[in-house]
């Protein structure tokens, strides 16, 4: 069990490094300022870099020969004992300077670079020899980043990885499943400052010390002054202007704010765009406050909610105008600008507009993907977030349930944490979703925290963003990465809901409304709790693209092609790699870009195409192909000539156009000699037997014509005339034997005279 | 807006004339037609110069004015009918079945969540 939990995370480890310190940290200004990483890794320190490489299985893999093979070192200078590695090196003529055995037939080794040769060719070198499964850099790694900001360990829950530990915490919910292990993700990126995220919503309060140089100057696209609140329509200043509402104005006839808070009641500034903006990029390890998802991502604030929200008008031209579309009357968002993501909490309970979805599509084709938050309805997700193309939200609580208040339903993409307070009757608001706002009520004041008591942040607009950050990560990590094949890993990277054996845990969500806590599921919470960690290096993976011609025909020589695959930032493609997994057929190459087989005649085949890229991660795309099956019923018959029929069914198995054309003795629809057959497979026999008596009918495939099935059909002879029989009479039971019976002779017979008939005849007209 | 007024105005004192002016003139202002407005967000496949709005304002039984062109290929118009909300989403339906027509959705109001 321990060797077996070694091995996975030592192989964990090694699949997710970066393989060279200069691809991880990044430009100057990007790399985690709280690591104080040296620029030199641990494998370059000293004259001779060591490489971590695993020899292929001999096929044992027990307890016994994994110690025996940790057990294996030399000294320095010396041959190594391992057999493998001495095979190796005899094998390679690299001079091995130092080997150690790790575990299984994993080593460590070190070895004299031959002149001019730099680390990464002697890499490929070693992972030249088919015996190599793998070689990477043996790389300096450090404690997982925790960053300064004060408030990251009591007020930040959901970003962490462990137990919740803050003030207040109850222990019997310290744990906090739903908790995103941003901390395990900042290990492998922090995001970069190329990848802007666009917070469509009330503006941002640029004065707050631990937002300022993370934002874009923006733009306010509220029209109506009086929603603005900034005594204007548009203009070029992003700030939240606040969006309280008077009990005035609330509770006025037809007022254009009437009804906007509770009856009877006001509303103070919400300051919801600063909010949603620190979740996503609040300066990070700056020992102050707290700490972004993403930590160089830049945060594009487009104003288009204030009072008491705000219109679709405004905000479909915020989201164009965020990704670079041109907007009338407003000037052009520069290029270095442009949104990658676009976060909107907001919406209201409606089906998805044509307008949002059309903007939603075209912004897809740029490579923008949106995200919203489902809604705090607890009912059917609301517009925008139910278009299809939008990244959906919804909110969990710290266990993973999905809190009360979120809406919920087949569109969701993901859960994440929506805030949720445990103590019902008083105390602190132990999982708030800590982040940036203000202390003013109407107009901003002071700059300050949500916190567990007074400020208190619940909402699935809170979920949303936490997935904008990780989606920044994802993009900064491989900028690769399309819109669809963004949210395909976000949603495979998610963890699994959990599931309690408890009588007493909540129910299964169901699927229409419910205001209370609820099991997820995937068809109502989304494919799983968000996971910062796994999104990371899930975006990490190299993207296999291949390509195949299509239709193919059985025969065919078919060349498979992944030109267009693609590894994340700062990496190398390793290697190429096709394997016939299904079938059988023979590759003219399994390590090139493309390769090229013949279609098979017969069953299914199936290649795998896998990229690697420098670091052992991996992409695979399958392509299979089955050959088209013909069939026809039934394949025997016979029919009497001169005009006798019989249908045939014919199908073409496998193929897209199951569709068949008949022929007979090879002609297409036959002929008069041999018959003809019609579309839909009636063979109509000829007028007489042909020479030979038997034909071929043949059911070919429309889609491949070389694919076919054949029926033998056998011509038969009409039956010969033939008169009564004259000593015995015909059966009078009207069988089979009826149609033998003379009726020209009987007629003869009646008129010659009823006195000569005989009996058997008078008999017989009695009847 | 105001032609329909003097019209209504003109219809009411001509038809006051005729009843010779029996009802009391709370009774007039009730009479009234009512009207119904709605902002639309409008997806065409050209832009709306006068001739396309006033030929989409014939078709819909609406009268319709162009507040301003948004992103692409999306309008905001102005949309008012005669009658109750029930006339401007009768309105809106035969606006959406004209083959220049795209979408039309209304400009609702979203809020923070």
């Amino acid at each position: 069990m321990r060797a077996s939990s070694l091995i996975f995370g030592l192989a964990s480890a090694l699949a997710a490094s970066g393989a060279f310190a200069q691809a991880r940290l990044g430009p100057p200004g990007e790399e985690n300022p709280a690591a104080h990483q040296p620029t030199t890794s641990a494998a370059r320190l000293g004259d001779s870099p060591a490489m971590i490489v695993k020899f292929r299985s001999t096929g044992t893999s027990d307890r016994t020969q994994i110690q025996s093979a940790q057990g294996e070192g030399v000294a320095q200078g010396q041959a190594a004992p391992s057999s493998v590695v001495a095979k190796f090196a005899g094998r390679s003529g690299l001079a091995i300077r130092e080997a150690r055995g790790l575990l299984g037939n994993m080593h460590l080794l070190r070895i004299d670079p031959r002149a001019g040769e730099s680390f990464q060719q002697q890499l490929e070198r070693v992972r030249s020899d088919p015996d190599v499964e793998f070689a990477v850099a043996d790389e300096r790694r450090y404690p997982h980043l925790v960053p300064t900001d004060t408030l990251y360990s009591t007020q930040q829950w959901y970003l962490q990885n462990g137990a919740y530990t803050g003030a207040g915490a109850d222990p019997t919910v310290a744990t906090q499943p739903s908790a995103i292990h941003a901390q395990s993700a900042w290990d492998f990126g922090v995001g970069t400052s190329s990848v802007v995220i666009a917070v469509i919503d009330t503006g941002v309060l640029s004065s707050h010390p631990d937002l300022g140089s993370r934002l874009l100057p923006g733009y306010d696209f509220i029209s109506d002054k009086d929603v603005a609140n900034d005594g204007d329509g548009r203009d070029a200043d992003a700030t939240d202007a606040g969006d309280w509402i008077t009990s005035a104005e609330n509770s006025a006839s037809n007022g254009k704010f009437t009804g906007c808070a509770s009856p009877n009641d006001h509303e103070d500034s919400s300051w919801h765009g600063t909010r949603v903006s620190g979740i996503i990029g609040a300066l990070s390890n700056n020992a102050q406050g707290v700490t972004g998802i993403t930590w160089n991502t830049r945060i594009l604030p487009a104003r288009a909610l204030g009072k008491c929200g705000g219109f679709d008008s405004d905000i479909i031209d915020a989201m164009a105008w965020a990704a670079g579309l041109h907007v009338v009357n407003v000037p052009d968002n520069p290029a270095a600008n442009w949104a990658k993501v676009e976060n909107l909490s907001l919406g209201s309970t409606e089906a998805c507009p044509a307008s949002y979805q059309s903007v939603v599509a075209t912004l897809a084709t740029m490579g923008v993907i949106v995200v919203a938050s489902a809604g705090n309805e607890n009912g059917p997700v609301d517009a925008p977030a139910n278009c299809t193309g939008v990244v959906a939200v919804a909110g969990l609580r710290h266990t993973g349930t999905k809190v009360g208040f979120s809406s919920l339903g087949p569109e969701v993409a993901v859960g994440a944490p929506g805030g949720n307070c445990v103590n019902v009757s008083g105390g602190p608001c132990l999982f708030s979703i800590g982040t940036t706002t203000n202390d003013g009520l109407t107009t901003a004041n002071n700059n300050i925290y949500t916190d567990q008591v007074n400020r208190i942040n619940v909402g699935t607009s809170f979920s949303a963003p936490i997935v904008s950050g990780i989606l920044g990560l994802m993009a900064s990590a491989n900028s690769h990465l399309t819109t669809a094949q963004l949210t395909a890993r976000l949603k495979e990277s998610a963890t699994p809901y959990p599931v309690s054996s408890d009588p007493n845990a909540p129910p299964m969500c169901p699927t229409t409304n419910t205001n209370s806590e609820c099991t997820c599921t995937t068809s109502t919470c989304g494919a799983g709790m968000a996971n910062a960690e796994n999104s990371i290096k899930d975006a990490l993976r190299p993207i296999a693209v291949l390509t195949a011609p299509s239709p193919v025909s059985s025969g065919q020589n078919v060349t498979l092609s992944g030109v267009g695959s693609t590894v994340a930032d700062g990496h190398t493609v390793a290697t190429y790699l096709w394997q016939v997994v299904t079938g059988s057929a023979s590759l003219t190459s399994t390590d090139q870009i493309t390769t090229s087989l013949v279609a098979p005649d017969t069953g299914t085949i199936d290649v795998r195409f896998t990229i690697t890229d420098d670091a052992g991660r991996q992409d695979s795309l399958d392509w299979t192909f089955q050959a088209i099956t013909v069939t026809i019923s039934p394949t025997t018959a016979s029919v009497q000539a001169g005009g006798g029929t019989q249908t045939f069914t014919g199908a073409a198995q496998n193929a897209t156009n199951a569709g068949v054309t008949y022929a007979v003795n090879g002609v297409a629809g036959g002929n008069t000699t041999v018959g003809t057959i019609t579309p839909f497979g009636v063979y109509t026999a000829p007028t007489t037997v042909p020479s030979p008596a038997t034909v071929t009918v043949t059911a070919a495939s429309v889609q491949d014509p070389t694919r076919t099935a054949s029926a033998q059909v056998t011509i038969t002879a009409p039956p010969a005339p033939t008169t009564p029989p004259a000593s015995s009479p015909p059966s009078s039971g009207g069988g089979g034997g009826g149609g033998a019976l003379d009726l020209l002779g009987l007629l003869a017979l009646v008129t010659l005279g009823r006195r000569f008939a005989p009996k058997w005849l008078r008999a017989y007209r009695a009847s | 807006m105001a032609v329909s007024r003097v019209r209504t105005l003109l219809t009411l004192v001509l038809g006051c004339a005729a009843a010779a002016c029996a009802q009391p003139r709370a009774d007039v202002a009730e009479a009234a037609p009512s009207m119904c407005t709605l902002r639309v967000i409008v997806a065409l496949d050209t832009a709306p110069d006068a001739a396309l709005l006033a030929d989409l304002s014939r078709v819909s039984g609406a009268r319709l004015e162009l507040i301003r062109t948004m992103t692409s290929n999306l309008h905001l118009l102005a949309l008012e009918a005669q009658g109750d909300d029930s006339e401007c989403k009768a309105a809106m339906e035969r606006l959406r079945s004209d083959p220049r027509v795209r979408s039309v959705d209304v400009d609702a109001r979203r809020k923070i969540q």
